[in-house]
Parts: structure tokens; sequence; C-alpha cells
């Protein structure tokens, strides 16, 4: 088993091949249409990744945990029925905003309380809370939600600073922030450690619970601000808002070559994943393949990528015997094995 | 190895197996050779490959070279299926049964009896009860589920699910580690029966006086490789253990220091791990090494978590002569007490993170500063780290799943010993490690004590409790029923009081 | 080891109970109309919830339930559309066990994990759906409605499937090998490897079975609205998944029960029963919905400790250090 010796954690070749297909695409798409690579295009591409992106970032965070987090479609649809709401009842922009972010939070933390105190499934208790925030869109907004985004948040998510989306320039200070913080903090550290292997991060005196709930918390606060951000791009709320954000938020983190099972990748191949699948649905859309191709062909992408990123570039990432089960909802986020554990480096120098 | 003409061929042959994972060679050249109707010892040190020369043999893993004979036969390599074909069966330490299914289920699992299409519940039972009674056992409801019964209940579910195709050759791989005394006779009782119809039958074992009771010849590996072959007259149990070894055993220990009574590192009171029992103290004294000793399973593991913070339990904790709480690992972490975990891969390692990140992460902390690690020192500490533990490693960044066992132990000591301690808590460690590295843990225990560490150790070998503990307390049903301190610390001891305190039901 | 366990779908059968009480209270009467109402609504999930449980078993899941039964439902109101009474419905389940194929071969021999796969396999389907119906329509005949969500003498038929449901499931996995090779693989797969159990070919299985039971809640959906929408299966999705652990069935594999499922999917149904004889909005239904689903798991993960601590004589020292 040769290792290349890489300098830093996450190697240079898994953000790069997301990248590298990024530019394929575009590649892809200025072979088949007529002004694909015009900037008017390329901002509004931006500008249609930044949303997936931004949502996206819980759903890394969460994922490099080894959970994940199934309430975004209501979270983002509560989100954007309030602070439409909010305004519509006269509050004040920043009112608004900060109440809005808020209960996001207060959102993340029953997530988070649930998955890391209570020993909830994250596929449950987010299922779970998807539910009931559904239930309270519905009366909240009692069928019809009404309002406007403020005005600021309107700005960001359809303006463009020359050719540069607002959102963009927010999705590119978010990137940074993030990655520094994964890179750089204890907070990143533990995120990492916790998803590689969550027994070792306790008994090695790392904060798992906080940091679980943290990471829980962080996950819907994207999810709310992205929920704000489409609000703002489609001047009102409606219900179903969120659901058509749930697989692609998932999908990015995937196609970008995080594993599923925590512990391993980086919200830089988020961004990756969020621009490649941009990308080729704008490619679809102007080839005229209608709703149900663009479907099948997303199925597809997502198993290809998964592939290429779970398997052929090496996506080991052994947390142990399949027998000990470190937390109650791995099994369905494991890849499964053709062979059972018997052959593995721990059983050797176990016993005899 | 040559069978003289006219008897039967060896009823196992196994011949220059090679198998590496990775960066472990497990087999090194391995050979067997075990006659028909014939108790067979196989005997070697935690790592030294007799476990995964079982695992190729029950057709589990496919070994890189090499094959195996059965009555002159060669054997098709990993496939479970066709090892059973040719009557092997084997009855593993680490248990091959589905919990949540009834013990009736897991007998008959490899065969279901069917009738008709459906299966057969009723036949499926007797079967089940008739397995059990073949070892003497009939006090087990065999419709309950495996994961209700005690440890050493489930070892005989395991060895009856063994026995239930008749084996022509049953392998028993540390099969006695759960037992207690009585279902150990048992055990040997079954085995001599066995032998008697014609059955041939391998033990793997730790247990010395197991060997010598119970087998017709041996086979001692070392380091992945056969290094003799004896029949039980030939050799004694000295010879034995310096063949597993390699070199003179008594040798090995570091020399013992006399333990001043200074201030004590930690003092224990009212400890009760479970509820009902009468509450105990401890003290640990400064340099001392204390070892766990009495069987397995009497509780040692769950004091040395419960005090790390890690497990249920009750007891005052003073620490320089004030109370201090410990709810969690961290509180211990703070506190000076360290603990290194049993399971290397499961609870002591991040196998898939870089040894740098490994190195740093039980004291992440020290490092930091408003949550920003300082990359320098972290860089600094690992350059340091791994030159003191002399770690063998290409790059820092490697993943420490691509170290061999005894570097990857190191790897959580070296994390462990970041944080300064003053406490340390072994949980078996030496389990799995090749004897090189070992004697190089032994050396750095004492080293520790000397300095003034107290070092708590639990180990599942006496030899090695009696070598290093200046005081051996003897544990049974989770309290520690006996001391034995200075001369009375001594393997032959040790294995007396961990029996005498069961008989005496403390 | 004398007491009685009580069993995976203790909850559920409890949650039914509880309801049913509630929804006499609030309503008075139980008569005809009321149930066919209940087990109509009741049956698509809980067959949906049935083939999940089987996935689940062995420690996967499977995503695409909600796409597989729009596509099953859109085949069979298609080709009975055009007059093909029982080819559509054998074409629906043909369709079912095809999906659940690809998912369980695509699990097993691509290394992908099983959440990934069928959510991608999901998107497929929606897809395939589209193609076959862009917008509702199909007619089913009348033969097929009456099978799937008449009544017979006041009886609703709804009621005959979901009692055998129950009957099969329980059947399937305790007296038919594949279930006992289900639980076993679900629960330890090394042991069960190490015991000739063909894990992969019992993991497709399981896909298919999945697939298979979606198929039929498709065509019974079909039955029941009497036509094809493309949208029908999304809800079935989350609720399917929220049936099963109402049920008791645990999402770490090998423990769970068939029967527990569908009371699970019962109980669904009887909330929003209740909620709408209560004169409660059905949105509060989401808000019931979401909490019994995360209070059940609360409730089933006490169960197995309690259990545990009983039954077991080692101290527990070593079992619940973890």
């Amino acid at each position: 088993m040769k290792s290349r010796l890489p300098r830093t954690y996450v190697r240079p070749l898994e953000v790069a091949v997301p990248f590298a297909l990024v530019v394929v695409a575009l590649l892809g798409g200025w072979l088949t249409t007529n002004g694909f690579l015009s900037s008017n295009h390329l901002s509004s591409l931006g500008q249609t990744a930044g949303y997936v992106g931004i949502i996206a970032i819980g759903e890394t965070l969460v994922l490099l945990l080894g959970g994940i987090d199934l309430s975004l479609p209501y979270t983002i649809n509560l989100a954007a029925i309030l602070i439409a709401g909010f305004q519509a009842g006269g509050m004040s922009s920043t009112s608004d905003i900060l109440l809005v972010l808020l209960v996001g939070a207060g959102i993340g933390l029953a997530n988070g309380i649930g998955v890391a105190v209570l020993g909830i499934s994250p596929l449950v208790m987010t299922l779970g809370m998807n539910s009931i925030l559904q239930g309270v869109s519905l009366i909240y907004s009692s069928g019809s939600p009404v309002g406007q985004a403020p005005s600021v948040v309107t700005t960001i998510s359809t303006g463009w600073w020359h050719q540069i989306p607002y959102v963009d320039v927010l999705w590119f200070v978010l990137t940074i922030v993030v990655t520094l913080v994964l890179v750089f903090t204890t907070f990143g550290r533990g995120i990492y450690a916790i998803g590689a292997n969550r027994r070792a991060s306790a008994l090695s005196g790392l904060p798992v619970r906080r940091t679980v709930v943290v990471g829980y918390v962080l996950s819907a606060l994207a999810a709310t601000v992205g929920g704000m951000l489409l609000v703002g791009y489609s001047g009102q709320a409606y219900l179903g808002q969120g659901d058509e954000y749930l697989l692609p938020a998932i999908a990015v983190v995937v196609i970008g070559g995080t594993s599923i099972f925590g512990g391993k990748g980086s919200y830089v191949q988020t961004v990756a994943g969020a621009l490649l699948i941009t990308v080729i649905e704008s490619i679809l859309v102007t080839v005229n393949v209608n709703q149900s191709g663009q479907d099948i062909l997303y199925g597809g992408i997502i198993l290809a990528m998964a592939y290429v990123n779970q398997v052929a570039l090496g996506d080991r990432a052994r947390l142990g015997p399949l027998s000990v089960r470190l937390g109650a909802f791995r099994g369905w986020l494991e890849p499964v094995r053709r062979r059972p554990e018997a052959d593995s480096p721990r059983n050797p120098t176990e016993g005899s | 190895m040559q069978a003289p003409t006219g008897t039967p061929p060896p009823a196992l042959v196994a011949r220059q197996i090679h198998k590496q994972y990775g960066g472990v060679l497990a087999l090194d050249g391995a050979d067997i050779s075990i006659n028909r109707a014939e108790v067979h010892a196989l005997l070697g040190e935690n790592g030294a490959g007799k476990s995964t020369l079982v695992k190729v043999i029950a057709g589990l893993v496919r070994p890189d070279a090499g094959e195996v004979l059965v009555d002159a036969q060669p054997l098709v390599m990993g496939s479970p299926q066709s090892s059973r074909s040719a009557g092997i069966a084997v009855v593993y330490q680490e248990l091959s049964l589905v919990p949540q299914l009834s013990v009736m289920h897991n007998i008959v699992l490899s065969a279901l009896p069917v009738r008709r299409g459906w299966f057969a519940r009723d036949r499926a039972v007797a079967i089940a009860r008739e397995a059990l009674a073949r070892l003497g056992i009939s006090d087990i409801n065999v419709k309950a589920p495996v994961s209700s019964l005690p440890l050493d209940l489930r070892q005989m579910v395991e060895i009856a699910k063994a026995m239930r195709h008749e084996p022509r050759i049953l392998i028993l791989d540390e099969a006695t580690s759960s037992l207690g005394d009585a279902e150990v006779q048992r055990l040997f009782e079954l085995v001599r029966g066995l032998r008697s119809r014609g059955t041939t039958v391998v033990v793997i074992t730790h247990r010395m006086h197991e060997v010598w009771a119970l087998a017709d010849r041996m086979t001692i590996f070392r380091d992945g490789r056969t290094v003799g072959q004896h029949g039980i007259d030939e050799i004694d149990q000295r010879t034995a253990v310096n063949l597993m070894a390699g070199r003179d055993v008594r040798a090995v220990y570091p020399q013992k220091r006399q333990v001043e009574a200074t201030e004590p590192a930690l003092e224990l009171r009212n400890v009760r791990l479970r509820r009902g029992q009468r509450p105990w103290d401890l003290s640990l004294t400064r340099g001392e090494i204390l070892g766990l000793g009495g069987l397995q399973g009497q509780g040692q593991r769950h004091f040395l978590h419960w005090l790390y913070g890690d497990g249920p339990g009750r007891g005052e904790v003073i620490r320089h002569g004030r109370r201090v709480q410990i709810r969690h690992p961290g509180d211990a972490l703070r506190n000076g007490i360290v603990l290194i975990p049993e399971d290397r891969g499961a609870e002591g390692l991040h196998s898939s993170l870089p040894v740098r990140w490994n190195l740093a992460m039980a004291t992440l902390s020290q490092r930091s500063r408003f949550g920003l690690i300082d990359m320098r020192a972290e860089r600094r500490m690992t350059t340091e780290n791994v030159d003191q533990m002399s770690i063998k490693v290409g790059s820092p960044f490697q993943p420490a799943s691509s170290l061999s066992g005894g570097t990857q132990q190191k790897v959580v000591i070296g994390k462990y010993m970041e944080a300064d301690p003053e406490v340390i808590l072994f949980v078996d460690s030496t389990r799995g490690i090749d004897v090189q590295t070992k004697f190089e843990l032994y050396e750095m225990l004492r080293r520790l004590a000397d300095n003034g560490t107290a070092c708590v150790l639990y180990s599942s070998d006496t030899e090695e409790l009696a070598g290093l503990c200046d005081r051996v307390a003897v544990f049974n049903d989770g309290v520690p029923a006996r001391m034995l301190e200075g001369d009375d610390v001594s393997q032959h001891s040790i294995v007396a009081a961990s029996f005498a305190v069961v008989r005496e039901g403390m | 080891m004398r007491r009685i366990r009580t069993g995976r779908a203790f909850i559920a059968a409890v949650l039914v109970a509880v309801l049913f009480l509630i929804y006499l209270a609030q309503n008075g009467s139980f008569g005809a109309i009321e149930a066919l109402g209940i087990t109509n609504a009741a049956l698509p999930l809980a067959l949906v919830a049935a083939g999940e449980t089987f996935v689940i078993l062995t420690n996967g899941i499977d995503l695409s339930i909600g796409a597989v039964v729009t596509m099953t439902n859109v085949t069979c109101a298609l080709v009975a559309g055009k007059g093909h009474g029982i080819l559509a419905v054998l074409l629906a389940l043909a369709v079912g066990i095809g999906a659940g194929l690809l998912n369980g071969l695509v699990v097993s021999y691509s290394g992908i994990a099983p959440l990934i796969a069928t959510l991608a396999t999901s998107s497929i389907y929606t897809g395939i759906a589209l193609i076959v119906l862009p917008t509702p329509g199909g007619t089913v005949p009348v033969w097929l409605s009456n099978v799937t969500a008449g009544s017979v003498h006041s009886v609703p038929v709804a009621a005959f499937w979901l009692v055998g449901g129950i009957a099969t499931g329980w059947a399937i996995l305790h007296r038919l090998p594949f279930g006992i090779y289900l639980q076993a693989l679900g629960g330890s797969e090394s042991a069960s490897w190490s015991a000739g159990v063909s894990v992969v070919r019992i993991r497709i299985l399981a896909y298919v079975a999945s697939g298979f039971y979606c198929g039929l809640a498709g065509i019974i959906l079909a039955g029941l609205t009497q036509s094809g929408d493309p949208t029908i299966g999304a809800v079935y999705l989350l609720n399917g998944i929220a049936a099963v652990v109402v049920g008791g069935t645990s999402l770490v594999g090998g423990v769970g029960t068939i029967s527990g499922s569908i009371l699970g999917a019962l109980a669904l149904a009887l909330v929003s029963a209740v909620l709408l004889v209560s004169g409660l909005s059905t949105n509060y239904q989401y808000i019931v919905t979401g909490l019994i689903v995360i209070g059940a798991l609360l409730a089933s993960s006490l169960q197995s400790k309690v259990e545990l601590r009983r039954l077991a004589h080692e101290p527990a020292s070593e079992e619940a250090a973890a």
C-alpha cells in the first residue's frame, strides 16, 4: 500500500478532480450552445450555484460529522415564509433577519440535541423535524404565505456588482470562512475527528456532543440563509420552496467527493460539486432536455460521481470492524462490502 | 514430517502460507501438520499469526500463497463453504453469532432445516437442544436471543454451533477465554471425548496449563512462521515460552524498584461500579505500577473506564487532597489521568486521519488560542513525539491505518503522553503487539514509573502482570478482592488468587 | 428469561389502540365509512413501509420508495387506460421488481452507500415516471378499484389486505429461510457470511422486495384514485420511513418486524383521521407525525435498553461501555 505522501490532509487530487470536471462541463456547454461562456451566462450560473452552495455548507458539515440533515426543505421554507411574513407585518429589516436566524438556530439546536444528547438517529430526527416544520409553515402561513424579503436581502440575492452577483460574493466569503474553520480551528478538527471515529474522539477528550450540536445549528443556519435568499430571488415565499433543494444539497456534497460516512472531505469540494451540477443542468436546459430527462441524468451523474469518489479515489474511511457500531445510524451510510471485515488488518493482530 | 507408510495421512496440513495486510505481514511461511484424532495445540504470542492461519483454514481469508490439505486433499482457499464441507469447524474468540437472533437460529444458521420450503422450527429447536446437550448443557432457553446470554454461555452456543455438523476437525481459537472453571472442565471432557471418537482437535490458547493438560502435540509460531513442532512430552513450558518469545523470557522485564510511600497520586473512596456492591477504597501511589488481575470480565475494564469518566459507577476521586469530578474523559485529561484503550482501531486511533492529527488529538486546546490551532506548535510537537516514541513513519500526514500494529499503539500512547499525565490507565495495551514493541513499552512503563507517574495496568497476560507490577489487585465481580504486594506478586500467585477470590465469592 | 419480551411492534400497537380510542371519543361512532376511509389511507403506506422494512432489516435504506410508487402507479394507470387491466397490474409489478433489482445491484456491487445510491435512483425513477405519464391521466377498470379500495359487506377490502400483509410479513420473517437470513444479515454481516449465507443475494432480494411492495402500493393507489399521477409517490418516502420507525424496526439492522411497520402505517393514518374528526386543521398532522416519529424512536431505544439490562446477567460493563 504505497502512499504518495501528501502535504495536507485533503489530497490535491480530491479537489482537483471535481474542479477539472467543472472545466470539462463548461467546455461541453461551450460546444453545444452559443454564448454559454458569455460573462452574463457564467455569472448567472454562478448565481444559481450560489444558492445550493450556501445551503450545502450545512450539509457538508453534518456529513463530515457522520450524520445527515434531512430537515433542509422545511427549514428553508419556514425561513422564507417567516422573513416574508415578518416584513409584511411591519418589522424592521434587521430585527426580521435576526429573528429568523434565531429561529433557524433553534431548529438546529433541536436537531443537534436530539442526535447528540438523546441519541436519536439523525435520519429520524431530521426527518421528523422536517415534518414538524412543515406543519409549522402551513399553520403560520395558513396555506398562503405573504410578504417579500427585506430589501437588503433582495439586493444581495438578485444584485450584481459589475459582473459578479452579490450572492457569489457572499458565497466566496462564506467559503473562505468555512474552510478556515475546518482547517485551522479545534472545532473544525473536531468535526473531522468525530466523523472519522466518534468513540476515539470521545476517549480523546473531545467535546463530542457540543461539536455535533453546533454542527446541526450551523446546518440549519445555512438553510435559513438560503431560504431568505430564495425569497429575495423570487420575490415571494411559497410552500414547497425548499423541496427541490434537499437532493441537490446532498448531491453536490457527494459529487464533490466528501465522504458520506464522515471524516473526509472539505467544503471546497462541495463548491466544485455545486458548480458542476449547475453547469450540467444548464446544459441540459439549453439542449432542451425536458424535466424527466434531467431527472434521469441527475441520478445517473450522482451514481457516477459517487462511484468515482467512493470507490475509485480510494475512499476507504475504515471505522474499524463492521461489528462496532459507532453511533446507531451508520449502517445505511456505509458502502456495502462484498466480503465483510474478516479480511482486514485488525484481525490478524487480535488475539492470536 | 513424513508419515511412515501404512499410516493415514495427516488430518490437516498447511504449507508455506503467506498473508500480508498492507504493511502488516501476518503469515510468513507458516507450516503445520496435524495428525488424525489428536489434540494439537498452536502456541504463539499475540500477533504471531495463529488467528490468521485459522481464518485461512476456515476459508474466511484467502492467503497470498501456500496451500492447505485436509486428508491429503487440497482445500479451496477463501471459501467458508468448502472448508465446512471438508469437515472443518472453528470456534472463535470473537464470537460469530448474530446477537439478535435466538440461540437455535444461530446454531442452525449454516444449514437451516427446511420442510417443503418452509423453515422447520421444531426441528431447529431439537437440533439446538441436542447440540447443547452434547456439551452437557440443558438449561439454556434455545428460543432466547443470544444477546440475553452471558458471555460464557454465548461461548458455549458458539461451540455447539461448531459441533452441529460433527466436524472432523474442530479448531478452538481461544475458546476458553470467556469460560469459567466448570465450563472449561466440561470443554476438556468434550475434547477428550471427541478425540476418542476420531475427531481432530486444534486448540489455540494462552493458558499454558490447558495445553499440557490436553494436547498431544504442539506447533509453536513466532512472527508468522513455524518455529517448532513437538510432542507434549518432548518439551517443557519454559522452553516453549522461550521459543514463542524468541529470547529468554526471564530477562524481559525491567528491574522493579522499591516504591517509596509518598503522596498518593490518586485516592479513590467509596467506589461502587454497580448497584448493590459494597463500596471499596483504593489508593494509588506516585511512581508505582499497579496491576489489575483476576479472571477476565471481572470488572477491571469497567473500573478503568469509570475512572476515566467513560462508564457508569460511583465513587470519590481525590487528587492532591481535593475531590475532583470526572464526568467524561475531558475532565480526566484535565486532572492528569489518561487511558490507553484496549481496542486500538475502534477506541484509540482515528485510523483514516493523519498520524499528526492523531498525536495532537488529546491536547488540541493546549496548542490553540481562541480556538485557533497553532500549526507550528503542532508540527513541533509531532516531530518531538515521533522522535521520543521512535515511531517509524514516512510522513506525519500518512493515515494512521498505514502503520503496523505496534507502531499504531505507539501513536496512541504518544497522543496521551502529550497530556503529561500523572496517572496512566492501560487497558490490555499489549495485545496483538509484536515482541519488540512490547519490550519497548515495558521499558517506557518503568521509566514513567521511575519518574513519578502512576500506572494502572490491566492485562490478560498474568506473566506480564507479575513481571511489571509492584502491586496487583485481583478483581472479582467488580471489586478488587485481594491485593498482592512485593514478593507475593508472581504469576503463580496471581492465577491462584484469581480463582480463589471467585470461590470465596467476595 | 421467564419474562415475556415485549415485541418490537409493541409501541405501534399501543399507539394504534390509543389513537383509535381518541377517534371513537371524538367521533362517537366507527362504522363502515370510517373504516373504509382509514384503511384505504393506511394501505398504500403500509405496503410501502413493509417493503422498506426488508431493506432496513439488512442495515440498508431505500430512499427510492416514493419514486417507485409513482413509477408503478403511472404505468398501471396508463396501460389500464388503454384497456389492458391485467397486463397493467403485471407490468406495474414488473416495474417495481425491476426498480428494486437495480437498487439491489447498485448497492451490492458498486460500493456506493445505500443512502446515496437510492437517492440517485429515485431521481432516475421520477424521471421515468414523468416520461410515462407527464400529467395525471389514465383510467382504471372497475374491478381493480373494487379489489383495492372497495368493500365487502361493509368491511373494507383494504382491511383484508392489511391483515393479510401482517400475516404474510410474519410468515416471511419467521418461517421462510429468506426471512431468517435477512435478520441474520442485518444483525451481523460477518457472522452470516461465515455461516455461508449468501449475503449478496439476500441483500439484493431485500431491495427487490421493497420494489415489489412499492409496486403493489402503486397499483392500489391507482385503484383508489382511479387514475395515475406522477406526483403521487413523493409523500410516501418520509411517511414510509416514519411508519417503519414507529413500527419499532431498528435502523441499526436485524431487529424489527413487518407487522410493526404495517401497524405504524395504520397509526399514522389514524393520526390524520383523528385530527380531521377533532376539527383540527390537517396542518397539524405534520407536526403530530413528526413528533410521533421522534417519540417512537426514543421509546424504542428505551425499550431496548430496558430489555438488555433486565436480561443480561453479566455486569453490563463490557456491553454497556460502548
